[in-house]
């Protein structure tokens, strides 16, 4: 913020990405990140205060939709949102934090410790993503995959997330952290769809240990048309292990963050599959 | 500079602020001073205040960001002569010990018992989660807002 010279609150969000097509435009939705930012290169605030429609969360038949600035104390709240969904925004910050941190912001900023990406993915959710040139929609896991800033270079902003509750409907998420308020250690998140007792869809999906939040399609491959049981699902976890890189973490041990890895996802799936 | 105005406490004021100014140091800089800079990183909850009723922690929020909006801080609440229940109850419980987390906590405690006017335990627990408190130990807080959610709805029962 050291050389921000423009504050402007745009009145809807074609006015909104129409500023941030100028160079040095950074986007203001909760500020728990931009209001510390340091970015030497942020010369204008285009704050979303005023986008009221983005706050909306939606439930309509078989499709749920986030507003970009729908906050974590929103979706902690929800009725009629997974559980795993309400865990993983409660799993945020503190209740002041809460209240301000938004969907969009947990995408953009693209930073370890976001934790909603993480179970986004096991949502298999889509992000929409709006420019000048019009509204795409792009999987949460390819919006990730290069960084959200790519994603959303040239002036672009995030203006929803939509998934479909019944696609991967047993699913679940573990925050482990060394206290309630802490970034996590690491993250998991998981997605099934079993048919039959045999596994049709599967998605597994790992933060904070890594770089970025991610799929893990090793694990992923594991479970694909295996029995629901909890021998596939301790294959998965140790499929996991094998492919991820885990982050350094002063707090601990490589040997460690393996073994957690292997635990939390076993644990996920299980918690997704429910009592056998 | 970025015009701004705002209400706080009942009062409205207008100014000018650089970009980059909190609403923590705004307030304190107009003379809110139970607003209290701890950590200024948003980690010890001393800055909570509320923004159109909703408790944040003001050193995360641009002034800017807060103009035209409603901040109301801990002297909203009531004073010596005429405590609010909060007040009241953590006194009596001794819920205070050094102070400086106390006004900020006192507003999260009132969020707390608005959104549940019989708050349990683990409710009071989340509620105040970002108020850190480094001489208590939370247990007579978290028995001081019980207390205060009793006193209030008899209140409104009389």
């Amino acid at each position: 913020m050291i050389n921000v010279e423009k504050f402007v609150r745009p009145a809807s969000v074609d006015a909104a990405v129409a500023l941030l097509q100028e160079t040095g435009s950074v986007v203001l939705a909760g500020g728990t990140g931009l209001s510390l930012s340091k970015d030497p290169n942020a010369r204008t605030v285009v704050d979303l205060s005023d986008l009221h429609d983005l706050r909306r969360l939606e439930v309509t038949g078989e499709r749920v939709r986030l507003g970009a600035l729908v906050t974590m104390t929103q979706l902690r709240h929800a009725k009629e949102l997974p559980l795993s969904l309400v865990a993983a925004a409660r799993s945020i910050g503190s209740t002041p934090l809460r209240n301000v941190i938004t969907v969009g912001g947990e995408l953009a900023r693209g930073v370890y410790w976001n934790d909603l990406p993480v179970l986004l993915l096991a949502l298999d959710a889509v992000v929409e993503v709006t420019s000048a040139a019009g509204v795409e929609r792009v999987p949460v896991a390819a919006f990730l995959a290069d960084h959200p800033k790519r994603a959303l270079a040239g002036g672009k902003l995030v203006t929803a997330v939509e998934f479909s509750p019944g696609f991967l409907p047993m699913n679940a998420y573990i925050k482990y952290a060394r206290t309630e308020v802490d970034y996590a250690i690491c993250d998991v998140a998981c997605g099934l769809r079993v048919e039959g007792g045999v596994i049709r869809e599967a998605r597994v999906a790992l933060g904070a240990i890594v770089p970025l939040a991610r799929r893990v399609p090793e694990a992923e491959q594991a479970l694909l048309g295996q029995p629901a049981t909890p021998e596939t699902f301790g294959m998965a976890a140790k499929a996991a292990v094998g492919a991820v890189e885990p982050r350094p973490d002063f707090r601990v041990s490589r040997e460690y963050q393996r073994q957690l890895i292997e635990a939390l996802v076993r644990r996920a799936l299980e918690s997704a599959a429910g009592p056998a | 500079m970025i015009p701004i105005q705002m209400e706080i406490n009942g009062q409205t004021i207008e100014m000018e602020v650089a970009p980059d100014l909190s609403l923590l140091d705004l307030l304190r800089a107009v003379g809110v001073d139970s607003v209290k800079k701890g950590c200024g990183e948003g980690d010890c909850g001393a800055c909570g205040v509320l923004l159109d009723g909703v408790y944040v922690k003001s050193c995360l929020i641009l002034a800017a960001q807060a103009s035209g909006r409603r901040v109301e801080t801990v002297e909203s609440l009531g004073n010596v002569e005429h405590p609010h229940p909060l007040q009241t109850a953590f006194v009596e419980a001794g819920a205070v010990q050094c102070g400086f987390c106390i006004p900020s906590m006192l507003l999260a405690a009132r969020s707390v018992i608005e959104a549940h006017p019989e708050p349990t335990v683990e409710q009071i627990k989340e509620g105040l989660d970002g108020n850190l408190c480094r001489c208590t130990g939370y247990v007579k807080q978290i028995e001081a807002v019980q207390t205060a959610a009793r006193v209030m709805k008899e209140e409104d029962h009389e």
